[in-house]
């Protein structure tokens, strides 16, 4: 069996690469894909984990994050819809009627 | 049990496979590029998913990733998209060196943060699941609290009676956040110029 350091390793090596996205890019559907991406660096860790103790409590949480990742994406694209319709753009600077 | 040179192999080459394309999401300009290489990302993960003895998630991560958020998120960049989108934008991945720098130095030293963390923790080999090991079974008792499986897993029946409340908000605010708020149409976006007028709405 692959040692577990490796895959935390390229759970890690997934998270920190979306949140790279999530720093340079401006388009809010390029946040959504980051946060998919962040989401299953964080997932392939809880299996590796699920692996490496011989116990399936890590594989069962595994599926409640995708479930949870499935709703996030249903209201976040609600959200980037909004936000087209209301600034005629998806990106996410344009959006200041919040600020003060 | 150490692992064999062919599992290092299939390892390496899918873990190269996926650092490339979650790199290339990240990196190119086009939305659609992007959506497309994270349908790679999602399939590979899918991969490692196999190797470490869960075929159950794999199976799900096709199912509920590939096929339900990528189609979700392909749709929104249909919906989304302009006839003025900039041609002159290539399909290649870029790197911004003088914008990007900084952000960029900041991701990197989070996963050396994590890589020192992970290396020091001196991780043995995993003990995995035994080869009578009834995996899918087991996990449809543990998200019932139930005790048939014979591997070892909490209880998540609570949990998941809060992921089903979590999914019914999730999907009753996504409809919401979808109708016009004048007219109570439904999906004003969804007909006929894609929502792109606005005010174009009290058909």
């Amino acid at each position: 069996m692959i040692p577990t350091a490796y895959y935390v390793l390229l759970g890690a090596a997934v998270f920190c690469i979306g949140a790279f996205g999530i720093l340079t890019r401006r388009n809010a559907l390029m946040f959504l894909i980051s946060v998919e991406l962040m989401l299953n660096g964080a997932n392939v860790n809880l299996v590796a984990f699920s692996q490496y103790h011989g116990n399936l409590t890590g594989q069962t949480f595994g599926l409640f994050t995708l479930a949870l990742a499935a709703a996030e994406v249903a209201v976040g694209i609600g959200i980037v819809l909004v936000l087209f319709r209301n600034f005629d753009d998806v990106d996410v600077t344009d959006a200041v009627t919040m600020r003060w | 049990m150490a692992a064999t040179a062919l599992e290092l192999l299939a390892f390496g080459l899918f873990a190269a496979v996926t650092l490339g394309s979650a790199l290339g999401v990240v990196l190119v300009r086009d939305v659609w590029h992007a959506a497309l290489l994270l349908g790679v990302a999602l399939l590979s993960v899918a991969v490692h998913f196999v190797m470490l003895q869960a075929e159950f998630l794999a199976a799900m991560q096709v199912l509920v990733y590939v096929g339900g958020v990528l189609i979700l998120i392909s749709f929104a960049v249909m919906l989304v998209s302009r006839e003025d989108a900039r041609p002159d934008i290539g399909t290649n991945p870029q790197l911004k060196l003088g914008a990007h720098l900084g952000r960029g130095l900041a991701a990197v030293a989070l996963f050396a943060v994590l890589a020192w963390v992970v290396l020091r923790a001196g991780l043995g080999a995993p003990a995995g699941f035994p080869a009578e090991a009834e995996i899918t079974r087991s996990i449809g008792y543990a998200m019932f609290n139930l005790d048939g499986g014979n591997v070892p897993a909490e209880g998540f029946l609570a949990t998941f009676e809060i992921i089903d409340v979590v999914l019914v908000a999730a999907l009753v605010a996504a409809v919401m956040l979808a109708r016009r708020e004048s007219g109570g149409g439904v999906l004003g976006a969804l007909r006929g110029d894609g929502g792109r007028e606005r005010g174009g709405d009290e058909r």
